[in-house]
């Protein structure tokens, strides 16, 4: 048993929790927030801001343990996640503050029903993000690269065409010339909803990669791994300033995830990029539909 | 107007880091990899606008 908050959690419900989430989180090349923080605040009834702290701790584990699979098999760009990492970084701390006030709040009235800013704001950017992310995946994953007819007709990604100065390059994931501040405040904006949304920035860094940069998605998925840990290494130590981390909580989680994750990135690497985004797409739409099926039964008449 | 002063010199802080770092980051290992390899052919970065 776990006390969390004043109340029991069998140990059995984190362990199973962790199991799933670690291998879907290492066959997508994610850290596993994006999963962990809607269930366990809504399945598990752990409390919002200690459910998005200790999500970023348990993402430390599973990342670190896919992310050594993906830098033994050469598919992390590491100068890519060090340019990106110090916005990344940034954005988190500033998402957490945003938390913070968030929880701070009185209730809102919805007409006929109240509810808590933290339980309405939080999985509504939850639902948004995720579902704009699995639209994102499905188009990309959908797109067959035989509607070319010439190597010349592939659209170059968007940030490859943004004509701001100084430029960069990251010959290990085949981009010979990308605008530095277009890639950086891109980083700033993923951190900003990570530590908001309290995911290691996995699940936003991958399509930021492949759609917005051009990454190769094994390179794009073993990168944003590297920066899910860095990233997450932060956001716990800016959450457990703040008392939003249980450490029984993250290590009954990480006891199952850590093994999980490195079975799903073994899976992963034998796969083609385009079955990885649909699949990631499925997953998307459906944990964004869970969530705004639980926000709509979590609100409470005004009257009580 | 302190209250302003501070939030505007957050925002610029907010901006001015991670372009600092990126830069820095790439500048450093550029120098790193041209140290290993024996040479520094390739610049850092590409200012031409």
């Amino acid at each position: 048993m776990l006390l969390v908050e004043g109340r029991s959690i069998p140990l059995w419900e984190p362990l199973l929790l962790g199991a799933g989430v670690g291998f879907i989180a290492g066959t997508i090349g994610v850290g596993g927030g994006f999963l962990i923080t809607p269930a366990l605040a809504l399945l598990l009834r752990v409390p919002w801001p200690l459910a998005v702290g200790s999500s970023l701790a348990q993402a430390i584990g599973t990342s670190a343990s896919a992310l050594g699979r993906y830098w033994r098999a050469g598919k992390v760009d590491s100068r890519l996640a060090w340019v990106v990492i110090g916005g990344v970084v940034l954005g988190v701390k500033m998402g957490v503050r945003g938390v913070v006030l968030l929880s701070n709040l009185g209730d809102w009235r919805l007409g006929p029903y109240r509810a808590r800013p933290i339980e309405l704001v939080l999985p509504l950017t939850f639902a948004v993000v995720l579902s704009g992310l699995g639209v994102m995946n499905w188009v990309e994953g959908s797109r067959s690269w035989k509607t070319f007819r010439r190597v010349e007709e592939i659209p170059r990604p968007w940030l490859q065409r943004l004509p701001c100065p100084p430029f960069i390059a990251f010959p290990a994931s085949g981009i010979s010339r990308i605008s530095l501040p277009g890639v950086v405040y891109s980083a700033l904006l993923v951190g900003m909803m990570s530590g908001l949304m309290g995911v290691g920035g996995g699940i936003l860094l991958v399509p930021l990669f492949l759609q917005g940069l051009g990454v190769q998605p094994h390179t794009a998925l073993g990168t944003a791994l590297m920066v899910t840990l860095l990233s997450s290494l932060a956001g716990t130590f800016a959450h457990g300033l703040h008392g939003n981390v249980h450490l029984g909580l993250v290590m009954s989680v990480l006891m199952t995830s850590t093994i999980t994750s490195s079975l799903g990135a073994r899976f992963t690497l034998g796969q083609r990029g385009a079955t990885i985004r649909r699949l990631l797409a499925v997953l998307l739409f459906l944990t964004a539909l869970w969530l705004l099926v639980r926000v709509w039964q979590s609100l409470h008449p005004a009257g009580l | 107007m302190k209250g302003r002063e501070t939030f505007w010199l957050y925002l610029l802080a907010c901006l001015a880091v991670p372009l600092l770092w990126g830069w820095l980051v790439s500048a450093l290992l550029d120098w790193w990899e041209g140290k290993r390899r024996g040479n520094s052919s390739s610049p850092p970065i590409d200012y031409q606008i």
